[in-house]
């Protein structure tokens, strides 16, 4: 492989039992390594020394992130001061355990950064030093909140953050079965995600919840209009079950504020054959919102004073 | 008559083949191909070769091993993309280098659950190929290997 000239991406996934193999930065012309569930630090070690555009180093059990040992330290020998961290412009480690983005990304010219189900709380404030164009924060459960700085990062173009406590509704079908009704469901993280056992709650039981995420990406969207937000998870049952999602074009549905819907708006999470049947909830939430805006609206406009 | 009915089914068969640009097969009608037939697949660029079980037993291995890839992929002039599906291949014929291949992609079998531990011939579950530099064609920009849930790569011979 390693006399192959034209070589520009590697996909090694779940086929070695070692690292990424020694030779590789004799590859000149490598560009591109997705690898699963190889030893993390010893492949880093190897990596460092290509010139990288891409990099992919993921975990995918379901079941939440993976703790790997050493990830955090290998990611730091792999980007820091080294021939990888000037070239690497996409970097995707979904799955590995963090609990928060690591420092040794800050210097480092990313466009596209995947932290999706890495267990991250929070995103740092120097996230808008980078020259992102995408962002997936998906499936962090436990992700609340977005730094202020966010609305300075005029490049991104594509926020992902499905699954986060930053989320849209979405369909629950377990819940539909029990009761025999179809309701938009939020989304719920801390003590009640899925990683505890719990899971998400009827948009009509949370709308302190509901009108908080609202406050956060409406502003978000208004400070970059150029941003599409995905915030609608499509469950299982929905992709695999109706064929009518297929025609849905539901994956394509972004949210932002001019798009003439709300982004708790049923467009973003239901097809021809799987309507909602109660809207009861969902309308409920609507007028939370609409106060919560105009409060909002009417704080920041000073009244004249005779 | 007959070259009367030839003539009819190669200008019939020419458009309808000349514009398809991806094919799928299943290795079991692989031998059955005539290697010419590639020669009417002008246009195609993709070709995905898949195999039939997910999970193989030795005999299986055994009988993938016999596998030979069906020489009308030579005569594909355009052909960029090859998927190569749970099919065990021990070795690539000495014009598998030739092709103008861009992209292999190759997903291995798994032996069968609780089964590979009795394996006796265990070079059945290595593909001698992966160790053979000149075995691959020099215009391949990407390669992928994908999830077998066993070790397959001896990456000393790649």
């Amino acid at each position: 492989m390693r006399q192959l000239p034209c070589l520009q991406e590697l996909r090694i996934n779940g086929c070695l039992d070692e690292a990424c193999p020694e030779w590789l930065h004799e590859i000149a012309s490598l560009r591109r390594v997705q690898a699963k569930y190889l030893p993390f630090a010893e492949s880093a070690d190897v990596l460092r020394e290509c010139n990288l555009d891409a990099i992919e180093y993921t975990m995918e059990s379901g079941d939440g992130p993976i703790e790997t040992d050493g990830f955090v330290l290998g990611l730091e020998r792999l980007v820091v001061g080294t021939p990888c961290g000037n070239s690497l412009r996409e970097l995707n480690i979904r799955g590995n355990q963090l609990g928060s983005v690591p420092d040794c990304l800050r210097s480092l010219q990313l466009q596209v950064l995947c932290v999706s189900e890495t267990g991250i709380t929070a995103l740092p404030s120097w996230i808008s030093e980078l020259p992102l164009i995408f962002l997936d924060l998906s499936t962090n459960p436990l992700l609340a909140t977005l730094p202020a700085s966010l609305h300075s990062l005029t490049t991104l173009r594509a926020l992902d953050v499905r699954e986060t406590n930053l989320g849209g509704p979405q369909i629950d079908f377990s819940a539909d079965a029990e009761t025999d009704t179809t309701e938009p469901t939020l989304w719920i993280g801390g003590d009640q995600g899925p990683y505890d056992g719990g899971g998400s709650q009827n948009i009509g039981d949370c709308f302190l919840e509901v009108v908080r995420r609202d406050s956060i990406l409406g502003p978000l969207s208004r400070a970059l209009p150029a941003l599409r937000l995905r915030l609608h998870e499509i469950p299982c049952e929905m992709r695999e079950g109706h064929d009518s999602y297929k025609d849905s074009g539901l994956e394509n549905n972004w949210w932002h504020e001019r798009c003439g819907y709300d982004w708790i708006d049923p467009i973003f999470y239901t097809c021809d054959g799987c309507r909602l049947t109660s809207t009861d909830g969902l309308e409920a939430a609507r007028s939370a919102i609409g106060m919560a805006r105009r409060a909002r609206l009417a704080w920041r406009v000073v009244p004249c004073s005779d | 008559m007959y070259q009367t009915v030839g003539s009819v089914s190669n200008s019939f068969c020419q458009p309808l083949y000349g514009n398809i640009r991806r094919l799928c097969i299943d290795v079991a009608w692989c031998a059955h191909i005539p290697p010419e037939t590639g020669d009417q697949f002008v246009q195609l660029d993709s070709a995905t070769l898949f195999g039939t079980h997910d999970e193989k037993t030795e005999a299986q291995y055994e009988e993938d091993s016999r596998f030979e890839l069906p020489t009308f992929l030579r005569h594909l002039p355009k052909l960029q993309l090859l998927e190569l599906y749970k099919i065990g291949i021990q070795e690539f014929p000495s014009w598998f280098a030739a092709l103008p291949l861009k992209e292999l992609y190759v997903e291995f079998a798994c032996p069968a659950e609780n089964y590979s531990g009795e394996f006796l011939n265990r070079n059945l579950l290595d593909s001698a190929w992966v160790g053979d530099v000149s075995c691959l064609s020099r215009s391949l920009e990407l390669m992928a290997f994908c999830d077998c849930g066993f070790g397959v790569l001896d990456t000393e011979g790649l």
